[in-house]
């Protein structure tokens, strides 16, 4: 049986190569912007590289986190990845992880490059309080961490439903009858899903609501780590509907 | 010789259509299978189910007594393996690749494949002519080292030489005792080195016969007899 290591190695290196184009494309359309603004100004500001990469980054981690949902869809249908002798519970997860891994690897270089960049002005930086400082960034990632997970796990979850409810329709214009069908899907989870989201998230309101009337920020960190659980719940439940999708009804093309 | 795959009552449906009704065949180690058939009548989908690429069968198929998705898949290579390659990819990447997930994929095996049917690995798939991108998944398929390989439709829509070409290799580079399976709707290909057929007709599997009993007892040739199985009854084409 093929290693699951082995395998999720393979998967992270050909999904990099998405990571260097974005990354590519944003410092292209950095230097255009220097370029022009110092045809228009005649001068460029200290500060002007690492603001034009900032605001570009929003957009470059958008674009990476469609793009590495796509090619995250592409191996579910994929007879090279498919036909692979390792079981689809392992597929799943090495496919997962690695799009996980690359969108890790896309922020630490949009960090290095920041920081190459030379936006931290140290003279004038302030270390905010460092008792809770560990506290905000690992809670923060956390939750961001969960809602990347629960965003390509829903969108698996979406596309593998689509396609065996396919299988049950005429072979006519199915190409049509997809989309139709992925549409539908969609609405139908994200109706199912944000009423059970509501029914739990005023639930965990109601918990934790004495410790927002406190009005301390630090005291968000709790309730942050207690939704990222959350999330990292929903991310278990698509996964295991996912993996049975696979196992069962999804074929390779 | 001993058994590797046998299939039993095997149905498929799709998208409303049923495309296998209650196969039923079995194939000997060691030998290499010819899997007949008119287009569509269902040889594809066949080696797609055996393969494990395809799902949601009634029956059993069972290779060397494993049943399991992923026990087929370790013991089957499949020419449709390639089908999701990305076609700017060169030829030595992919093969890197194979060599990285597939276990039993042999390097050195790959490498005498390719100098024998003469393909210059730097190009890109998508480069290739229809006989080369053939040669490079026969290249693939054959150097997995297992039991059964499946080659579906090896010889369409390519030139005599690149045929002459993948019939010798197969012939060149197949294990003892590994089978061979082989789909194709031109008999004349393939007809000189099978051991036996396997003929699908309106779904169904209508003939499993060795090829010898065809030319010795029945004093017909492979296509000869093929032709009078598939004008004796209706055309599933």
């Amino acid at each position: 049986m093929t290693s699951s290591i082995k395998l999720m190695r393979t998967m992270i290196r050909q999904k990099s190569s998405s990571v260097h184009k974005v990354i590519g494309l944003q410092l292209l359309a950095l230097v255009i912007t220097l370029i022009i603004q110092l045809w228009q100004q005649g001068h460029i500001n200290a500060m002007d590289p690492v603001g034009f990469f900032a605001s570009y980054g929003m957009l470059a981690t958008m674009v990476i986190f469609v793009l590495l949902a796509l090619r995250t869809e592409h191996i579910w249908t994929n007879s090279v990845f498919r036909l692979i002798p390792i079981t689809d519970t392992r597929l799943y997860i090495s496919n997962l992880l690695s799009t996980f891994l690359n969108f890790v690897y896309f922020l630490i270089l949009e960090t290095i490059i920041t920081g190459l960049l030379g936006s931290l002005d140290l003279a004038d930086f302030n270390m905010p309080n460092t008792s809770h400082l560990f506290g905000y960034v690992t809670s923060g990632i956390a939750l961001i961490f969960t809602l990347l997970l629960v965003g390509w796990t829903f969108i698996s979850m979406v596309h593998l439903l689509g396609k065996m409810i396919s299988t049950f329709l005429p072979e006519t214009k199915q190409g049509f009858i997809q989309l139709v069908l992925y549409i539908v899907v969609f609405f139908l989870l994200f109706f199912v899903l944000s009423t059970i989201d509501n029914t739990i998230g005023n639930y965990v309101n109601n918990f934790f609501s004495p410790v927002y009337s406190m009005g301390t920020l630090y005291q968000i960190i709790g309730p942050l780590f207690i939704l990222s659980g959350f999330m990292l719940l929903w991310v278990i439940l698509f996964s295991l509907i996912n993996i049975y999708l696979l196992k069962y009804w999804i074929e390779a093309k | 010789m001993t058994e590797i795959l046998s299939i039993n009552d095997l149905s498929y449906k799709r998208n409303l259509t049923s495309i296998l009704k209650q196969v039923n065949c079995s194939a000997e180690s060691g030998s290499i299978i010819g899997l007949l058939g008119a287009n569509g009548a269902g040889k594809t989908t066949l080696m797609r189910l055996i393969s494990g690429a395809a799902k949601g069968f009634h029956g059993e198929i069972s290779i060397n007594g494993n049943t399991q998705d992923i026990e087929r898949k370790q013991l089957v290579s499949f020419s449709h393996q390639l089908d999701g390659v990305n076609s700017h990819d060169r030829m030595e990447k992919i093969a890197e690749f194979y060599q990285a997930v597939y276990p039993d994929f042999s390097e050195s095996a790959f490498k005498r494949l390719a100098e024998f049917l003469e393909l210059d690995l730097h190009q890109r798939l998508g480069n290739l002519s229809k006989g080369n991108r053939m040669k490079f998944i026969i290249a693939i398929t054959l150097s997995r080292q297992v039991q059964l390989y499946l080659l579906d439709e090896p010889f369409d829509g390519i030139d005599s030489m690149s045929r002459k070409k993948i019939i010798a290799s197969i012939l060149q580079w197949k294990p003892i005792d590994a089978t061979i399976l082989i789909s194709d709707h031109h008999v004349d290909d393939v007809a000189n080195i099978l051991d036996a057929v396997l003929i699908i007709k309106d779904k169904k599997m209508v003939v499993s016969e060795k090829a010898d009993k065809i030319r010795e007892e029945y004093g017909q040739s492979i296509e000869d007899y093929y032709e009078s199985i598939y004008t004796g009854g209706k055309d599933n084409d």
